[in-house]
């Protein structure tokens, strides 16, 4: 991989403005190679091996060859007369075990133009007919699972269509010195339906010395069928928390469902979804955000000085994506997926209201931008020229403070509207796909069936991109994009550092575009050439600073074999 | 660097002959999760320990051409602790080139495997052992396979020419000689150190005789130092079979010398003699005894090294109950303190001039095996088990004497009595599975009585060694298993404190009255003959009346194992 970045201003300094790199700023290998050895008689080991050759001169001996990301694993496999028996050991694996206990948010919509290392390779046009027909197609082997490091035992086809589930390791939410999780599920199947039952217990010590004990447990149960053709898919948790050091112990509850109503009684496909996740449930090692329990937040100090990984999961009231539950928060979320003509039309429409208000902090992703930015800020904390952004790997949020006059009387509610267009039509008898994705967040003192596109809102968010594929031949590809991002708070969003013309200060009113131009050519089945190129640009003009210009340019040639 | 070399290497020998090789590959993987945690009397060392560890090792044996083979171990670890790839590493573990000079003559270049004679060149096991069961048996094969102890062998790094050729029909003359760098220079300071070795053996049905040599030397005119030091083991051993019956003895004598350019100084020799027979009285009963003498200068380091370096700390809580100065290192760590980085690991693979420290509280019997300086008794050894092997016994003892007083004309007195047997309750009560009940009983003891007029107290220690185990298949190829281990060790020594060329200056005044104790339990399935996984819980025991520290260790592992 190539990588070159000019960064003409960033935050106000053109320090360092062009970057040349053999990867991607983050874990993009020269050569990874994933090895399954297998033995009849013993079980298999799969590793994977990584090499990364930086490209930067042949003066010295260097070792860049390491295990990847993936790491060890050995893998054993029995069928018994009581059921088939599996056995996992090492790490780095993913397991998915349940939304509430242990699991990753599936991301389902994004943009397709921004490469990743580990996007598998498919001829042109496949990626494109996949997302144009479906939107849940798995994109990688983590999707809605948790990274976890490990023993994982699986017993399926037990008698009376049983099934167990143990897991004793670690996430990388495991922090401190002793640190481990301990999740069971059992399940049965009977008939269409399918119930299960589990425990999650992660305990562990803060300190190598005198260290006090704390816990998280979580007891859930999920159930997923079909009652007389409405289809169920439900889970309900309970978690408790404690804290030997502070004394601190919570219990909070969660639940979900999700229902799709009989076709008998509405032919129009309609998905249902609510939930209802109280202030002191917490388990970080599910997919949901903790906004609310400050002792698992990235700023506790509840673990002794160990600070839990953030990552994409900021602290207090989220304007979270539709595929990312927060504590604190009940909703409904509405999903539709329906075709007018060539065109797909996939909606949703997400209100949720936080239970209690316990911070005037909140936060939003920067869709659009996000990508950009974290290259050049790596895994930050409190930077910016205002010191309320955070990256993470691939995206970066910003923190914002609703003025204490207004937070102190009301109950926040927020909305997020999302709009998924897919068009496939012919061009010179080529395939030329037009996506458009937009996402419209807003948060309000009050609730409303739809995003707030006034000033009424405290903080509104709108992403569009659209994602333009153009198949020339069976190996080419041209791709086009084009992305924009607009925040804009009202005055109780706090008031930025700029006098405006009329010489006042204004609330946060950001812009960002994003523009690209690329093209994937493949020289076989498992070998493509992706060439990319992306300016960006970003410009909060009420707060100083707060400002970024540049452009990236990759280009990969990856090879599966 | 090794990687690319013997790759190199490879890819050269391919060059030349042209020919495609033949590979096979194989390996052995193992996860390890260790969960220990210090009772609540310490509040200012380390009370909790965590390690996840999984390792993997690559093993590749290669037929280059018709006479050079390679064959190389490459470990892949990762701690499970780290979730990205700081953690994770890759190691060639052995390097091994391997092949025939001649009809009758092989090499090995590399990671070679060494072993002679007990007096000689000999890995002794380590201390602790009477009857164990699978729960131990399972983490003193991962300490052996860590560090390299398979079986008497020496992991050495070096070069080995063996060969055998017969002179009459049914018989052989076999011959070995090697040479192992065993410390590299750092041309200022620190001189090379070598190990050299030869033997040469005549064996017939009858008869066998053989003679071996070896000598570690060290170089020191590479740093400037007008000295050198050597430290030769010449022995003959004598065998004659017949039948049931075999005699064995071994005789030699070592020299230990620093050799300077003008003249030889004084060389420091020490003598040893080791004579008795095996009777292998029915199929089911076999009884041997022995006497052997072995000399107070007598100075092997080939086979008087331990496997375990005592003057290093533990790796588990080495600190208790507030205490500043590590513990000693004992039962528990030599059994379940593995640790995954070689250069922690508390078990030695050096072999150097002196005697190595040891922990008294195991005995001071034969703290250096067969070839324990200072020496002279018989040992014997019973083995029987009936017909169907429901129960199979082993006891031995040993009663043996100081050769010369140390400090005083009086010699101590040594005796250690040992029994163990495996009791197969399943094939008495015809079950299918697996129920197996393990026991044994190890007491040592060394004496002494002094005048009164001396004023010093006599020495009496006792160490004793319990284990027992239960092992029971509650389903197909699921067990339960119990162990209980305990060494209780009381009494008071003198240790002999040598100074660098090897004759005692002082004594250490050693005093105990101790018991620790392993309580363990675990499950565990067999997937296959070659994979399993263990849980196993175990409570750790110390008390130290002369001290005053009393401690409890929990421990829970989780163990996965596959080999293929």
């Amino acid at each position: 991989m190539g990588y070159n970045r000019n960064l003409s201003n960033l935050f106000g300094d053109s320090v360092n403005p062009i970057v040349f790199r053999a990867d991607d700023e983050f874990n993009s290998p020269t050569l990874n190679l994933d090895m399954v050895i297998k033995s009849k008689e013993s079980g298999y080991i799969k590793t994977q091996l990584y090499l990364f050759e930086p490209i930067s001169g042949n003066i010295e001996d260097r070792n860049f060859l390491m295990l990847n990301r993936k790491g060890v694993s050995v893998e054993l496999g029995k069928k018994t007369k009581f059921g088939n028996l599996k056995l996992v050991a090492g790490g780095i694996n993913f397991l998915r075990f349940s939304d509430f206990s242990l699991s990753s948010a599936k991301q389902v919509r994004n943009s397709l133009f921004d490469r990743n290392a580990w996007t598998a390779v498919w001829p042109v046009n496949v990626q494109f007919n996949n997302y144009l027909n479906e939107s849940n197609y798995i994109r990688a082997a983590d999707w809605g699972k948790r990274q976890v490091s490990g023993f994982n035992f699986k017993a399926t086809d037990l008698p009376k269509l049983y099934d167990l589930e143990i897991f004793y390791g670690k996430t990388p939410f495991n922090i401190s010195p002793v640190d481990n999780i301990m999740t069971f599920k059992i399940g049965k199947k009977q008939k269409l339906n399918y119930y299960s039952f589990g425990l999650l217990n992660s305990s562990g010590i803060d300190a190598l010395i005198n260290g006090f004990e704390f816990n998280n447990q979580v007891f859930y149960s999920t159930y997923k069928g079909n009652f007389n053709e409405w289809k169920i898919n439900s889970e309900f948790a309970v978690s408790n928390y404690s804290f030997q050091s502070n004394g601190l112990s919570e219990t909070g509850i969660a639940s979900e469902i999700t229902i799709k109503p009989s076709p008998r009684l509405i032919s129009f496909p309609l998905f249902f979804e609510g939930y209802y996740i109280s202030p002191n449930f917490v388990n970080i090692h599910s997919s949901l955000i903790n906004g609310s329990v400050q002792s698992f937040s990235s700023q506790t100090s509840s673990f002794n000085g160990e600070g839990i990984p953030d990552g994409a999961r900021p602290f207090g009231g989220v304007m979270n994506p539709m595929h990312i539950k927060s504590n604190n928060r009940f909703g409904i979320n509405i999903n539709s997926e329906f075709s007018v003509g060539k065109l797909k039309v996939n909606l949703g429409n997400g209100i949720s209201r936080e239970i209690q208000n316990d911070t005037n902090l909140v936060s939003f992703f920067h869709k659009v931008n996000g990508l950009y930015l974290s290259r050049i800020e790596r895994f930050q904390s409190s930077t910016g020229p205002q010191g309320n952004l955070t990256t993470f790997f691939r995206g970066y949020y910003e923190n914002v403070l609703i003025d204490d006059s207004l937070n102190n009387k009301i109950n926040k509610s927020f909305n997020v509207l999302l709009l998924n267009l897919k068009y496939r039509t012919k061009i010179f008898s080529k395939d030329f796909f037009i996506f458009y994705l937009g996402e419209f967040h807003s948060l309000q003192s009050f609730l409303s069936p739809i995003p707030v596109f006034s000033s009424n809102a405290i903080l509104r968010n709108h992403f569009h991109e659209f994602d333009f594929y153009f198949n020339i031949n069976k190996k080419l590809s041209l791709i086009g994009y084009y992305g924009a991002e607009l925040i804009k708070g009202n005055e109780f969003s706090g008031l930025g550092d700029v006098l405006s013309e009329n010489n006042e200060y204004l609330p946060r009113n950001g812009i960002g575009n994003v523009f690209g131009l690329g093209f994937d050519y493949s020289i076989s089945s498992k070998s493509c050439i992706y060439f990319r190129f992306k300016n960006v640009n970003y410009n909060e003009k009420n707060f100083s600073n707060y400002y970024y210009q540049g452009y990236e340019i990759t280009a990969e040639l990856k090879i599966f074999f | 660097m090794r990687i690319i070399l013997s790759y190199t290497f490879i890819f050269s020998i391919l060059t030349i002959f042209g020919q495609y090789p033949k590979f096979e590959i194989g390996g052995l993987s193992r996860a390890l999760a260790d969960n220990s945690f210090l009772d609540q009397m310490d509040t200012v060392n380390n009370d909790v320990k965590q390690d996840f560890n999984l390792v993997f090792d690559l093993a590749i044996n290669g037929e280059l051409n018709e006479f050079i083979n390679f064959y190389s171990e490459l470990r892949l670890g990762n701690s499970l602790e780290v979730f990205d790839t700081s953690s994770s590493y890759i190691n060639l573990r052995r390097i091994l080139i391997y092949g025939k000079l001649s009809k009758n003559t092989s090499f090995e270049i590399g990671d070679i495997d060494l072993k002679m004679t007990p007096f000689t060149l000999w890995n002794f096991q380590e201390e602790g052992i009477v009857n164990e069961n699978r729960l131990a048996n399972n983490f003193r094969e991962i300490q052996r396979y860590e560090n390299f102890n398979n079986g008497n062998f020496w992991r050495r790094q070096g070069l080995v020419i063996k060969g055998n050729k017969s002179v009459f029909k049914d018989d052989t003359i076999s011959y070995k000689t090697f040479g192992t760098r065993e410390l590299a220079s750092n041309e200022i300071s620190t001189p090379d150190v070598f190990l050299y070795g030869s033997e040469i053996k005549y064996h017939s049905n009858i008869i066998s005789l053989g003679f071996n040599h070896i000598d570690l030397f060290s170089n020191y005119k590479g740093i400037n130092y007008d000295t050198n030091l050597n430290n030769h083991v010449f022995s003959t051993n004598f065998d004659l079979n017949f039948k049931k019956i075999k005699l064995q003895s071994e005789f030699g004598f070592s020299s230990l010398t620093n050799t300077m350019k003008n003249f030889d100084s004084k060389w420091i020799n020490g003598e040893f003699l080791n004579v008795g027979f095996n009777f292998d009285i029915s199929d089911n009963f076999s009884f041997s005894t022995s006497f052997r003498s072995v000399s107070e200068d007598f100075s092997s380091p080939g086979s008087q090294s331990k496997r375990i370096n005592y003057s290093m700390a533990p790796s588990m809580f080495p600190q208790t109950n507030n205490n500043i100065i590590s513990r000693d290192i004992s039962l528990s760590d030599i059994i379940y303190g593995v640790d995954f980085i070689r250069s922690n690991s508390i078990y030695n693979r050096t072999i150097d001039y002196g005697l190595d420290h040891f922990n008294p509280i195991f005995g001071v019997i034969e703290p250096y095996g067969l070839s324990t300086p200072n020496r002279r008794g018989i040992s014997s050894d019973l083995t029987f088990s009936d017909s169907l092997k429901i129960i199979t016994v082993n006891a031995n003892f040993s009663l043996l004497n100081d050769l010369v007083g140390e400090g005083i004309n009086t010699k101590r007195n040594y005796s250690k009595y040992s029994i163990a047997f495996d009791f197969s309750l399943n094939k008495l009560l015809s079950l299918e599975n697996q129920f197996l009940f393990s026991g044994g009983y190890s007491t040592s003891s060394s004496k002494r009585d002094h005048p009164i007029i001396l004023n010093v107290q006599n020495v009496n220690l006792k160490c004793n060694i319990i284990d027992l185990g239960l092992e029971f298949e509650i389903l197909k190829n699921f067990s339960v298993l119990s162990s209980y281990k305990r060494l209780f060790s009381n009494g008071l020594d003198y240790l002999p404190i040598r100074n660098s060329d090897f004759t005692i200056e002082s004594y250490n005044a050693f005093q105990c009255d101790l018991v620790h104790e392993i309580n363990s339990f675990g499950l565990a399935y067999d997937f296959n003959k070659k994979s399993s996984v263990l849980i196993n819980y175990q409570i750790l025991n110390f008390r130290d009346k002369i001290l005053d520290n009393s401690f409890s260790i929990n421990q829970f592992f989780v163990l996965v194992q596959i080999k293929f």
